[in-house]
């Protein structure tokens, strides 16, 4: 086991070597430049070439490269050209806020979506199930953004409930960073949720089918202790396959969202690093996301060898 | 010509500049973004009042608090229209306390304004900088962390009296060192800075309070060059700060403004709050100059990239002012509660820019038929939809500044497609492609892109439109092999020479003899009628030889909650927020 662990440890470092050359060299083969974007339009081509001196953004590619690389190794993820900060202390200090507006929207997801579809597949063809699956329906064609800004309008311009936009951390007010989260974590699991619900029901009318529940009704059980003891828990795996799909599918959709409630999440500082062509920022997300992913596959190889005792590791 | 031009001119009577300097002066001027963001305010006209304090030669001229100009009270070049807040809130005592929210359309990447010109830079960055002049509500020079300024009889010697116990915001007293470090970093940073220091042979510490600077040529616009707020202007740092910071960025934001810094977290807020040992003019507040209150506990200036989320921010409450917001919703938001739309009017003029580096462009006639073909209404519509927020005339400076001119009229959206394609035909082109760069997230410029290029197409041109998002298009537009036209917004400044196309190394490349010589003319002009015909054949110039295409004016939107009262608010896209309060609701 130990030996396995230093030989996937070690083939970490090629990995992310490689991963920090190809990440490298195409965003700064990307066209722009954020120098010219930093100074403004009415800049002249001389005030441009002094601040990318400054910068070292005149320097040979190689040379930077080998520049980056060097604090990289040294646990520095560099400096963000545009705004002059540390690059590892801003992906940290947004991690707080996409962390907790995914599980948030998890939440919501799983808390609406599972109970909906299980009470649709109970009332099938009924009211209740009709509408829910049409609400469902709206819900998977509505784009996320465009739903934020209409809860926005209700809830923040006209019933002034919650903020419009902005994060309030943790450490300030822990039902500040709520409150400031809902309507996102809504926007952002609101089609999910309905994707879930439409998956739970099926699962559930497939399960409610079967023999073994039609025995269990026959034998004179209550029908809710059969649905949740018997029919649920068959009927949820699934759903917890559609669930973890949709876990990735929030991260996604959490950069949009992040944008229209202006909320300081990693995935906006994404975005906005590369409209700002900040390549320290964008390098430094790449390899991070690259190193979680390898130690994760990593993590998840050892786990399975505690779970299925016929995995070997080799 | 109104009183105080007049005044003006008859003191730069006996003031002679020589060529290079003119031509540093229009290159600097690009630096000049104060003036663009000032232009949209209700000021009087320009830097010519502005430039009110610079001597005759032969003069000593004293300049003191109590020195207050003269002022006719006229709309100055550019305006924001509000009803309400055109009142004089001023007149009334604030309320302390609280925090102000003003939400911006992007992050600042830094304070330090010396070291960018970036616009958004000044919102939070003058609350915390000051400089040693600033500009009032008539664009003259007023002294601000001097108590005055005496020129010597030659117009080469400059001294600074300093005010006593300003302090910085660590604590340490403002003294001239401090004043020579901070305008040494000027000199050798910002554009304008090293236009200056061309002419600057010295300048030293006298005493404490008293700053001596020496030229070896008169250098007319140095005060306004120094005064604030300033795009890659002098701001005012401790000693130690500037020369540790040199021609890097500041990593330490310490000033004498009313508001110190206190945080600047990226896509969160840059936090100032309230500076308790600030030492404030004894005079009235006008526009930069004069006494200045927080009133705000702290400010949080909040970058909000969506325009429909700043609308939205404004609306429920969350911001008190909002920076340039989506035009098309100035109807609805006129009638919302507690909210209230202001039209800068003009904010920019759009301008088709060739290269006339190389490529096909670069041949005059070429151009000249491109100025034939537009259909200049057609391009507005198409990059602002309804009239209001455009307008269409032939001026390089709009009708609001004294630099107004029609000449060269004729020459201004003739659409004349007859004209357009015998031009084409007299050019050396010979069907080579016309690469228009259009930035694909800028619906305006793109707009204005996909018309014009049909325009071009109209007379025979292989005109193709070039999709790219903005961050590209500001790197390949100072490659000349990269393009041949682009089109983008460019500021309007005071004084006409500054404007940000004249440089010979501005993209675009417009290099003239002829241009060169008119500017030397109207620099060492100092009556204003001459020079007013000087700019005229400037304009006349530009007609001629095609550098840009001036498309149309087009106005700005900012919003603000009705409770944010204060001085003379909003005075520009650019507002202020000291003097600035917030009412009960």
């Amino acid at each position: 086991m130990f030996n396995y662990l230093a030989r996937r440890l070690l083939t970490l470092i090629p990995t992310l070597f490689i991963v920090s050359v190809i990440a490298f060299t195409l965003i700064h083969l990307t066209p722009g430049d954020p120098v010219s974007l930093i100074l403004g339009p009415d800049a002249t081509i001389s005030e441009i070439e002094r601040v990318r001196q400054n910068l070292g953004l005149d320097r040979p590619l190689y040379e930077q490269y080998f520049v980056w690389i060097s604090h990289v190794l040294r646990g520095d993820l560099g400096t963000s050209i545009f705004v002059d900060q540390p690059v590892a202390s801003m992906i940290l200090t947004r991690l707080e806020t996409t962390l907790l507006l995914t599980g948030l929207a998890l939440l919501f997801t799983v808390c609406l979506g599972i109970p909906t579809g299980v009470i649709s597949a109970i009332k099938r063809n009924s009211v209740v199930d009709q509408s829910s699956m049409v609400v469902a329906l709206l819900g998977v064609s509505m784009p996320n953004f465009w739903l934020g800004l209409n809860l926005i309008l209700l809830f923040s311009v006209y019933l002034g409930w919650f903020p419009t936009g902005g994060y309030t951390p943790l450490s300030d007010s822990v039902t500040g960073a709520i409150k400031s989260l809902i309507l996102p974590a809504i926007a952002l699991g609101f089609s999910n949720a309905a994707i879930v619900a439409r998956m739970t029901r099926a699962s559930m009318l497939d399960v409610l089918h079967q023999d073994y529940v039609r025995t269990a009704r026959a034998k004179g059980l209550a029908a809710w202790p059969v649905y949740a003891r018997h029919a649920l828990r068959n009927a949820f795996m699934p759903v917890i396959t559609v669930v973890g799909v949709v876990l990735a599918g929030l991260l996604g959709g959490a950069v949009v969202t992040e944008t229209v409630f202006t909320l300081p999440g990693v995935g906006r500082l994404v975005v906005n690093s590369v409209l700002r062509r900040d390549y320290p920022v964008i390098q430094g997300i790449i390899l991070l996301v690259a190193a979680t992913y390898v130690v994760l596959n990593l993590l998840i190889d050892v786990i399975y060898v505690y779970i299925d005792p016929r995995v070997r590791l080799q | 010509m109104r009183g105080p031009e007049r005044r003006f001119y008859s003191r730069l009577d006996g003031l002679r500049l020589n060529r290079r300097h003119l031509i540093k002066w229009g290159t600097a001027g690009a630096g000049l973004t104060l003036f663009s963001l000032l232009t949209a305010c209700g000021g009087d006209d320009d830097d010519d009042s502005a430039q009110a304090e610079v001597p005759a030669a032969g003069d000593t001229t004293t300049t003191s608090d109590e020195s207050a100009p003269e002022t006719d009270g006229t709309s100055g070049a550019t305006q924001a229209e509000s009803g309400e807040t055109q009142e004089a809130e001023g007149a009334a005592e604030g309320e302390f306390g609280g925090t102000g929210k003003v939400a911006l359309y992007s992050e600042p990447p830094t304070l330090d304004s010396t070291w960018t010109t970036a616009i958004i830079v000044l919102v939070p960055s003058q609350h915390v900088f000051e400089y040693l002049t600033a500009f009032d509500s008539e664009w003259d020079v007023q002294p601000f962390l001097v108590d005055g300024f005496e020129v010597s009889d030659d117009g080469l010697g400059y001294t600074f009296n300093l005010r006593q116990g300003i302090k910085f915001h660590n604590g340490k007293e403002m003294t001239a060192a401090d004043i020579v470090a901070s305008i040494n970093r000027w000199g050798e940073l910002s554009g304008e800075g090293q236009s200056a220091f061309e002419a600057v042979t010295e300048i030293t510490a006298a005493d404490d309070y008293t700053v001596d600077l020496t030229l070896s040529e008169p250098f007319a616009p140095l005060l306004p060059y120094l005064a604030g707020p300033n795009g890659a202007g002098a701001i005012i740092m401790p000693q130690e700060i500037a020369e540790a910071a040199g021609t890097e960025r500041l990593d330490e934001y310490i000033g004498t403004g009313p508001y110190k810094f206190v945080e600047h977290i990226p896509a969160r807020h840059i936090k100032v709050t309230r500076f308790e040992d600030y030492s404030p003019r004894s005079e009235p507040a006008d526009a930069y100059a004069g006494k200045r209150t927080a009133y705000f506990d702290e400010l949080l200036f909040i970058p909000v990239p969506d325009a429909a989320a700043r609308i939205a921010g404004v609306e429920a409450g969350d911001y008190h002012y909002a920076i340039e917001v989506t035009r098309d919703e100035y109807e609805r938001l006129q009638g919302v509660d507690q909210v209230e739309p202001l039209v800068i009017k003009p904010l920019r003029f759009k301008g088709v820019v060739f290269n006339k580096e190389q490529g096909p462009m670069a041949d005059p006639k070429l151009r000249k038929a491109a100025q034939y073909a537009f259909d200049h209404q057609e391009m507005m519509a198409a990059g602002f939809g309804p009239q209001d927020f455009w307008r269409l005339h032939p001026s390089l400076m709009p009708p609001e500044s004294l630099w107004y001119t029609e000449k060269g009229a004729e020459f201004y959206n003739p659409h004349d497609l007859e004209m357009a394609k015998q031009l084409v035909e007299e050019s050396d082109y010979d069907g080579e492609p016309v690469r228009w760069m259009g930035p694909s997230d800028r619906e305006d410029y793109f707009g204005i892109a996909l018309t014009g290029v049909q325009h071009l197409k109209d007379i025979g041109i292989n005109a193709e439109l070039v999709s790219m998002d903005w961050g590209t298009l500001t790197e390949r537009r100072t490659k000349p092999d990269q393009y041949e036209i682009f089109n983008t917004g460019l500021s309007f400044n005071p004084e006409p020479t500054t404007l940000s196309f004249i440089p010979d190394d501005w993209p675009g490349w417009w290099v003239s003899d002829k241009k060169d010589e008119l500017l030397s003319k109207l620099f060492e002009e100092t009556e204003f009628d001459p020079r007013y015909a000087t700019w005229e054949e400037f304009q006349m110039l530009v007609y001629e030889e095609v550098p840009i295409v001036r498309v149309g004016d087009f106005f700005g939107l900012d919003i603000k909650r009705t409770a944010l009262k204060g001085e003379k608010l909003p005075i520009s896209s650019f507002p202020i927020f000291w003097n600035s309060w917030i009412a009960a609701e």
